[in-house]
């Protein structure tokens, strides 16, 4: 497998995509959201993990998910080292450091957000999940935000994933992946996430084959008012294949080398890469 | 020309305390090539060497020393089997098979040792100590999930005691 080079270094945007040309899979892993993003648009894909072009502009949503995130991160944390629950100001604080990371003029905001509108909400937000019993697991934490890597498909990269809770109960363990979303998630909604939690628990599986694995989203809403919601998702063989003969088929197409653009008035607006895609010729 | 005979045999137990134990032997054994004109004494030969087999696994899983208590990288030679991912976080190297012990046994998570460490920051402890003392491993990292799990509850237990939690 090879590497794509790139015909001109001048600027980064001017190095295109050689269709036809061997793969670029220097890559020695994938992610699940490695995968969606190349599902979602190739291009995109290409920009981010192949040239890797810096993101000029990030979505205020992507950066409130991911300082959400941390918090309830830090909080967990807390629990397992045996700490009180941490209070609300610290939790925010969590937030705000997340926040900063980001540099301010990155962040691209809808037209109805602000900083100050978010970090209002991330208080609410923040507020429902420290009441909410999913902020206190009944069984023992074993991970947070843990990083597992294993060859999951034949001829694919390892999966990397990232499991936002692993809890061991009783009855077994719990992957827990955790969602800020503007609306209360249905059942139908969580379904069609599942994949990223049936390929999750194949990892798991490796790690702590004898154990029975139960899957859950937990879906904190960016409304006014906040809801928290557990999703179950029930693992099934058929959906386990499908999902990695899913990412085999995504993988070959990248392997091969297929990059195109895939206009969206939904996710184009907020994709960070407009410029270099407006730039590409094909 | 002598007719090589292949015998292989691997199992794999559940254990408590999320772990697993594999073992897997393979035997080899030259026979004069004439043994193929007396099935009856061929079979008999294979019955032994799967006899063979079966009893070595069965002394690898049921012997103490193969239980998930052994010093991590003891050594378990080719009888174990590992065959689960690697995580790649602050107490593995990020290679592959980097988070498991040699016996199969996962190591404690990341999230694990982070709080180990906190606890025995908070205590005063000498955790290195602690874990030389109670498990015979020389760090958090080299503990299984199992093990990083109990030292947790049994460290925030002390404070329990100690602070009226």
């Amino acid at each position: 497998m090879t590497t794509l080079t790139s015909p001109a270094r001048a600027s980064p945007t001017t190095r295109l995509p050689a269709v036809g040309r061997p793969a670029p899979t220097a890559r020695d892993h994938i992610s699940y959201s490695s995968i969606t993003t190349y599902q979602q648009c190739p291009l995109k894909y290409f920009f981010k993990y192949v040239e890797r072009l810096p993101e000029e502009i990030v979505s205020a949503s992507f950066v409130f998910g991911r300082a959400i995130h941390r918090a309830v991160e830090f909080h967990f944390h807390e629990l397992l080292a045996g700490n009180q629950p941490p209070d609300l100001d610290t939790l925010l604080a969590e937030f705000q450091a997340g926040w900063d990371e980001q540099p301010a003029e990155s962040i691209n905001y809808p037209k109805a957000d602000s900083r100050d509108s978010l970090c209002h909400l991330a208080d609410r937000m923040l507020t429902a999940f420290r009441e909410s019993d999913l902020a206190h697991p009944h069984g023992r934490i074993l991970g947070i935000e843990e990083e597992l890597r294993g060859p999951l498909i034949p001829e694919v990269p390892d999966l990397v994933a990232r499991l936002d809770l692993l809890v061991a109960e009783d009855e077994g363990v719990t992957i827990t992946d955790f969602k800020t979303a503007r609306s209360a998630w249905t059942d139908s909604k969580a379904d069609d996430a599942a994949e990223q939690l049936l390929l999750y628990r194949e990892l798991v599986r490796s790690l702590l084959p004898s154990h029975p694995i139960r899957l859950e989203f937990v879906v904190l809403t960016k409304t006014k008012e906040v809801t928290l919601s557990r999703h179950i998702v029930t693992p099934n063989r058929q959906r386990t294949t499908r999902t990695k003969n899913i990412v085999r088929r995504v993988w070959d197409s990248i392997d091969q080398g297929h990059f195109y653009p895939v206009p969206s008035a939904m996710n184009c607006p907020a994709c960070p890469f407009r410029e270099p895609c407006r730039r590409w010729t094909g | 020309m002598p007719l090589k005979l292949n015998v292989g045999l691997s199992r794999k137990v559940g254990e408590a305390n999320y772990g697993s134990r594999g073992a897997s032997v393979n035997l080899e054994l030259e026979l004069d090539s004439a043994i193929v004109g007396e099935p009856e004494r061929l079979q008999q030969q294979i019955d032994k060497m799967f006899g063979l087999a079966k009893q070595s696994i069965d002394a690898e899983l049921h012997s103490p020393a193969s239980a998930s208590d052994r010093p991590a990288n003891s050594g378990n030679g080719d009888r174990n089997h590992r065959h689960a991912p690697a995580r790649s976080n602050a107490n593995g190297n990020g290679h592959s098979q980097g988070s498991q012990r040699g016996n199969n046994t996962p190591l404690a998570t990341a999230a694990q040792v982070r709080a180990l460490r906190a606890i025995a920051n908070r205590q005063g402890l000498n955790l290195d100590g602690v874990i030389r003392d109670q498990y015979g491993v020389g760090d958090p990292t080299a503990l299984t999930i199992a093990q990083a799990s109990e030292l947790i509850d049994e460290l925030n237990g002390r404070t329990a005691t100690a602070g009226g939690r």
